[in-house]
């Protein structure tokens, strides 16, 4: 009698541990299909394994239509991106020809004996003409930047070539203003893809004479363990630190220089092209005493 | 997307005429991909904010919601995995692992999850740091820089909804400081990494997209 | 629930964090193989104590079968051997006893014994072997050759006669083939022979089988079993599958024989409250005595790493995972404290043994055991005592707010609360001691400071404890009560309480060769019973004398069934001294006169009530009172009887199976007066308790028993004569008669002092222990105390203080805490000595407070210096470094 309890609460026991056993293991099994199901959706190819009347083919199946859904969504997302990046590309690629000619017949017109008040005009044309091909030309650079239809390339090569380049392009425009522009040498290499890095420190050194009325512009270049930095101080106007954050956005631009010409698109341009290097563009200002752009760029 | 909110902050230490208010009423909402700098002078409560902020103290009122999670609800064991799966912690004096090598330090969140790592992304963000040569040595083996970059590293390898710096470049020499936060704000680029960094120091905040200037426990200027 | 599998990376970091702790790894190993070894010791003592007090046992039962059937016929030996339960067997056959005037004294059997047998009695042959089948030869013990005078060696030839029953006696010649050393335990001699030879010898002697009385030429076949448990109801279930029963007489019936050694066999079974208590408070003291070194050692090493910790705390570790990984680090140094442990404890074990067990009479070890379970139980204890030393500073370490960890300073707010302090007395008194400082430092970690004193305390404590215990032991005391002469004389046996109350007269040759020397003053003989000597009591006092033997059912069956007389009174046993003058001189009188004593053949006699231990009579312990006429009956003859009918019974099979008890059949009564109360002293008395005893006049105690059966001979000598005596008595004893043993003031000296030597071995041992792990905390407490001080200290040299200073102040920091172990050892012994000592001398009668201070007076210098040495020697380690390296060292 008292043998047959013993048995009995062994057996109770055995068979108790085994279920519990059991049901641990059937557990972890159904999570680690779970996690192997999303691991595989994670890495876009998840597709269904089972097909039976399981509770666990169902689920692969719900789950494989909302991958795909989603799927679908962000293929959707792409594809309209996609579209307007086109349009983009349509709009700055149809208009060169007009441009060119609106451009062309505006000099032409320009050439014309005129009345004071038609050259004045014709003028006038011709600088906003100018101003759309800019604008345009711009567009079409960032829509190509921002689509991929060109990738950079840095390489490590030496600085110095691509900014006595940029010297040179801005010594006349930097002249006509009364502004000195130096460039302190160096021998430093770094990391960068010429035309594009060579493009957007152009729109910042455009820009610097652009907003300095007098003083000088200065280009040096600062090396650290993994950055270059290269710096464009300029004496000019200044930035508040409101506005700071906002001058590298889209079309930003400030109040009290709307008189200026400009589209604001060369400092955003200028932070897509070192974001996509590796790098980032800063800016230390103060206002009335001038502002330092700095280009960082992997070393 | 709002990934971090804090609501009526208020820290109080000690009670009656000696109550020190650390932090008195801080309202701040950060967006996913912000850069951040939080500035203020030492004692104006920068630090105890981070506390609050990443769930290493409990504030005397006000909640924390990260990432759609109200800190104060959290139980302490919950709000210790909360933070190593959310939040990365980047520390003035580096806060590695001594007996760990680069590698395992960088990991060592991952691993105490017990997930997968996720290699290629592993090697991007040792790449990005230029950490490829280290990996093996120990963090004593290192320069400053260099460990703070792990520290980097590792706060960014748990893939966490925001990184909490607390003077990531205090005990850095200015150049190597640079790079320090070169990294931190390419990193945020590249990775769209929310990073709230505190500084004291003005020049280091520029690097943000956004700054916030504390004082006397209160904010007192929105960038 | 089911977990991240995270186990992998917290064992990899636990084995990371272990790897770079190497100083606390060798001190926590070391002091985990300190916890196992007294663990191991402990065990090793105990178990050999109680696998000696089963081999004990069994030597007196005669072998380590678990039982037998006895007194089988051929056919039912075949039959029952082959039993499934029978694991193995051995059969012996006995063809009868030596006899002779060689065997006078001993009980010598004469048969044949397969090897098994052979081998579960002991009777191993040391040279040669067991005799061959078909052979003349015999193997037999070396003191049944010493008592035929034959030479061992191989070849010899011998002869004895042999008793086969009370009749028949043969005389046989032998070979000998072999012999082994008799164990002094087990009561008989074997003479082995083939069994041919046995059955050769019954027919020789026209005995067929079975016999009568079926004890010469059947089959006893001794069985093993499975395990040792239910040996009875096994022998019960073979004999009834086999159609037998063990409880009737008749044809069916096998006697069975129970080995008693198992069922009595357990030492711990028979322990008392008082060794358990014993056995648990040196596991606790133990316990906490490790517990007290490793959780230091954790608790300390968890501050040194509280940074590290709360940095894993801040990335994400959680208290749990902190914890195991604790856990972990203390299991790895388990590993290899453990063994280590396990083996050292056992050889010290292995020498303390013999040291602890030459004190327990009746218990003969010479093996110490080895048993698995001894390193098993002590591997568990030390691991429990491990984890339970480190579930504190695991604690700790979970807890530990991740800021504060980021910034921890150990008992910061204390300090702060210290330094304000310091700035109002600085104001007041305007002076700064590194003294001062030095106390303050100590006042940071009062807990961790007070463990520290706590354990040097205790080893102080122990060794003061010691010296005090043994130092208190009484000789005087002790030699008041055990010897009451300067010499007895007796059988060896008598003093080994090791013998029959109705013995033979001793040795009357060395009484004569006493009294040759010269030189006696004084002597007397006191002599031992010859017959069995009854009393008549009540039944009241029958049941309170047998109450301790037996339940209260047992005892009623007893009285039911016991024979009474007229007057209602039952039978009880009696003991009778007869003693001559010398003895009756030494008696203590408590009531009444001895002198009646005096006279031959005087019917006066004295009750022996007990004395205790500190020398009050116990009122209660006899039942005669001053002035009493009682009677004592002396039977010469008994005879067997069924209870039942009240016919006597002689067939020997039916009182062996119903236990049938004895009647006397020829006696006498005699009437005495009880005229005086005395006690016995223990050198004079029959060291046996139980019955009621008497003391009468030793011509009275001839005659009545008709013989002078000499117990012990005592006698006083000169001053003079006493040296020489001694020698003589060791010299006669040892060499003449070695059966002849005696007792003298000198004896009982060496006895003492062994008594008192093994406690002060044992307890400087412990003291010795104790006192290292306390060494080893101080060591510790200092060390850390500098290590996680490196910065502060490196920082107080930056803004001016010298190295000196700063030496001075670690100094101050030793000798605060060894002094102050001293001073809160003495003060404890001021307020519990006295306490201490009275439950002692409870405990040992023979005690004597008398407090000292010696050791204490021995132990302050020594820690003192301590005090000095150790500080400096680790901050000499620490110095290397610059100070800007330390500054910054800490900073990472």
């Amino acid at each position: 009698m008292n043998n047959f309890g013993i048995i009995f609460g062994a057996i109770c026991l055995l068979a108790a541990i085994t279920l519990v056993l059991h049901s641990h293991k059937k557990t972890k099994k159904i999570m680690d299909t779970l996690d192997n199901m999303l691991t595989s959706a994670m890495n876009g190819n998840f597709h269904e394994s089972t097909f039976d009347e399981s509770r666990l083919s169902a689920l692969e199946t719900k789950f494989s239509h909302y991958f795909s859904s989603s799927a679908l969504s962000t293929q959707n997302i792409a594809a309209e991106k996609d579209r307007i990046k086109a349009l983009v590309g349509d709009i700055a690629h149809q208009t060169k020809t007009p441009l060119a000619n609106l451009l062309l017949y505006a000099e032409l017109l320009q050439e014309e004996p005129l009345s004071p008040e038609a050259a004045a005009y014709a003028d006038t044309l011709h600088l906003q003409a100018e101003k759309l091909h800019f604008l345009i030309d711009t567009l079409l650079k960032m829509s190509r930047l921002e689509n991929g239809m060109i990738t950079l390339s840095p390489k490590k090569s030496p600085l110095s070539p691509m900014l006595e380049q940029v010297r040179q392009q801005f010594a006349s425009k930097a002249a006509e203003k009364g502004l000195s522009l130096s460039l302190e040498q160096t021998s430093v290499s770094a990391c960068f893809d010429a035309k594009w890095t060579s493009e957007a420190l152009c729109n910042v050194v455009d820009n610097a004479i652009k907003y300095t009325e007098k003083g000088s512009i200065t280009l040096s270049v600062v090396p650290y363990e993994m950055f270059i930095r290269i710096d464009v101080a300029d004496t000019g106007t200044g930035i508040m630190e409101e506005e700071q954050a906002k001058i590298f956005s889209r079309f930003y631009r400030s109040e009290k220089n709307a008189k200026q010409d400009g589209v604001g698109i060369g400092l955003y341009l200028a932070r897509e092209i070192l974001k996509k290097e590796g790098g980032y563009i800063k800016i230390t200002s103060e206002v009335g005493k001038g502002s330092v752009f700095s280009l960082f760029l992997p070393s | 997307m709002r990934i971090l909110e804090a609501k009526d902050l208020k820290k109080v230490y000690g009670t009656g005429e000696y109550a020190v208010h650390a932090l008195d009423g801080v309202d701040l909402s950060i967006e996913k991909g912000e850069f951040v700098a939080i500035v203020g002078t030492s004692g104006s409560g920068k630090s105890t904010l981070l506390h609050m902020l990443g769930g290493l103290d409990l504030p005397t009122k006000g909640t924390v919601i990260v990432d759609g999670q109200e800190l104060s609800k959290l139980k302490k064991e919950e709000l210790t995995i909360f933070r190593r799966r959310k939040i990365g912690f980047v520390f003035q004096n580096y806060n590695l692992v001594p007996v760990l090598t680069v590698m395992e330090n960088i990991t060592l969140p991952i691993r105490l999850d017990g997930k997968q790592i996720d290699e290629t992304y592993l090697q991007e963000i040792i790449c990005t740091l230029g950490l490829e040569k280290k990996l093996n040595s120990l963090p004593n083996q290192l320069s400053g820089g260099q460990q703070q970059r792990v520290a980097i590293a590792r706060a960014l390898a748990a893939k966490p909804a925001i990184i909490l710096a607390d003077e990531p470049t205090g005990n850095l020499d200015s150049k190597t400081s640079q790079d320090v936060l070169s990294l931190m704000k390419v990193t945020s680029e590249r990775f769209s990494q929310t990073i709230v960094m505190i500084t004291h120091n003005e020049e280091i905040a520029q690097m943000a997209d956004r700054i916030i200037r504390i004082e006397d426990g209160k904010i007192a200027i929105r960038g | 629930m089911l977990r991240v599998s995270n186990k992998t990376c917290i064992r990899s970091l636990a084995t990371k964090s272990f790897r770079s702790s190497k100083s606390r790894n060798c001190i926590a190993i070391l002091a985990i193989a300190l916890t196992t070894i007294l663990f191991t010791s402990l065990f090793t003592v105990g178990l050999s104590l109680n696998e000696g007090f089963q081999q004990s046992n069994f030597r007196q039962a005669g072998g380590y079968a678990h039982g037998g059937f006895k007194y089988l016929t051929q056919e039912q030996f075949q039959e029952l051997q082959h039993d499934p339960l029978i694991k193995e067997w051995g059969v012996r056959r006995v063809i009868g006893m030596g006899t002779g005037s060689a065997f006078r004294k001993n009980h010598v059997e004469v048969g044949w014994a397969n090897a098994n047998t052979a081998h579960w009695m002991w009777l191993d042959p040391i040279e040669g072997r067991l005799p061959k089948e078909g052979t003349q030869e015999a193997a037999t013990d070396l003191e049944v050759l010493r008592l035929l005078g034959v030479e061992p060696k191989i070849g010899a030839k011998f002869t004895i006669p042999i008793a086969l029953n009370d009749q028949q006696v043969t005389e046989q010649t032998f070979t000998l083939c072999g012999w082994w050393e008799k164990d002094p335990v087990v009561v008989a001699n074997h003479i082995l022979i083939p069994e041919k030879r046995v059955n050769d010898i019954l027919k020789e002697e026209n005995i067929t089988l079975p016999t009568k009385d079926k004890l010469i030429g059947s089959w006893n076949m001794d069985v093993m079993f499975q395990n040792d448990r239910h040996i009875e109801k096994n022998l019960n279930t073979i004999l009834k599958s086999h159609g037998y029963q063990c409880e009737e007489p008749g044809d069916n019936y096998i006697n069975i024989g129970v080995n008693w050694g198992y069922s009595n066999a357990q030492f711990a079974e028979k322990a008392d409250a008082m060794t358990i208590i014993f056995v648990f408070t040196l596991l606790a003291l133990i316990i906490f005595t490790g517990y007290l070194i490793i959780y230091n050692i954790f608790q300390i090493s968890v501050v040194h790493d509280i940074r590290y910790y709360g940095l894993l705390k801040t990335i994400g570790t959680t208290g749990k995972q902190i914890k195991a990984i604790l856990r972990y680090q203390a299991l790895l140094l388990c590993i290899i404290g453990i063994p280590l442990g396990c083996i050292f404890g056992w050889f010290i074990g292995a020498k303390l043994c013999p040291l602890i067990f030459s004190r327990l009479n009746g218990i003969m070890v010479d093996t110490v055991s080895a048993s698995p379970l001894i390193f098993i139980g002590a591997a568990l204890f030390a691991i429990f005592t491990v984890l339970l030393s480190c579930a504190k500073p695991g604690r700790t370490a979970a807890k530990i707010s991740p800021i504060e960890a980021v910034r921890y300073m150990e008992g910061e707010k204390k300090e702060k609360h210290n330094k304000k302090n310091k700035q109002s007395k600085a104001k007041y008194s305007n002076s700064f001691s590194l003294f001062h400082m030095a106390k303050a430092n100590l006042g940071r970690n009062k807990g961790r400071t007070f463990v520290t004193i706590l354990s040097l305390t205790l080893a102080v404590v122990l060794l003061q404890a010691t010296t005090m215990f043994t130092n208190g032991f009484d000789m005087d005391k002790y030699l008041e009560k055990f010897s009451t002469c300067d010499f007895v004389v007796s059988d060896a046996e008598y003093f080994q309480n090791n013998w029959s109350l109705y013995g033979q007269s001793m040795d009357s040759e060395i009484i004569s060769a006493i009294e040759q020397q010269g030189g006696i003053v004084d002597s007397g003989r006191v002599y031992r019973e010859a017959l069995v000597v009854q009393d008549f009591i009540t039944e009241d006092w029958y049941r309170k004398q047998n109450g301790r033997f037996y339940s209260t059912e047992e005892i009623d069956e007893f009285v039911k069934n016991a024979p009474r007389t007229a007057e209602g009174l039952m039978v009880g046993e009696a003991q009778t001294y007869g003693m001559e003058d010398f003895a009756l001189d030494h008696l203590d009188v408590y009531e009444g006169d001895l002198s009646g004593l005096y006279e031959p053949g005087s019917h006066e006699i004295a009750a022996v009530y007990k004395k205790d231990d500190y020398g009050n009579i116990s009122l209660d312990s006899h039942w005669a009172k001053l002035g009493d006429t009682i009677t004592l009956r002396f039977v010469e003859e008994w005879e067997y009887y069924d209870p039942k009918t009240g016919v006597t019974c002689t067939d020997s099979q039916k009182i062996e199976a119903e236990k049938l008890p004895q009647r006397p059949t020829v006696y006498k009564d005699i009437d005495f007066t009880v005229t005086a109360l005395v006690d016995v002293p223990q050198s004079f008395s029959y060291r046996y308790y139980g019955n009621d005893e008497f003391v009468m006049n030793a011509d009275t105690f001839k005659e009545l028993h008709g013989t002078a059966n000499t117990m012990l001979y005592a006698f006083n000598t000169t001053k003079e004569a006493n040296g020489s005596m001694e020698a003589f008595l060791k010299d006669y004893t040892n060499n003449i008669n070695p059966d002849d043993d005696y007792e003298s003031k000198t004896t009982y000296q060496a006895e003492f002092n062994k008594f008192r030597s093994m406690f002060q071995i044992l307890g400087s041992l412990l003291s010795f222990i104790v006192g290292l792990i306390g060494i080893l905390n101080f060591v510790n407490a200092i060390l850390t105390g500098i290590l996680t001080r490196k910065r502060e200290f490196a920082m107080l040299q930056s803004i001016g203080m010298t190295g000196r200073q700063l030496k001075k102040m670690l100094i101050y920091e030793g000798i605060l805490y060894s002094l102050g172990a001293v001073l809160l050892a003495f003060l404890l012994f001021l307020a519990a000595g006295p306490m201490a000592a009275s439950v002692l001398s409870t405990i040992f009668w023979f005690f004597t407070y008398r407090p000292t201070f010696l050791p204490l007076l021995v132990i302050m210098p020594i820690f003192a210096l301590l005090g000095c040495i150790v500080p400096l020697l680790v901050y000499h380690c620490v110095s290397k470094q610059t100070i800007v390296e330390r500054l910054r060292e800490t900073d990472y």
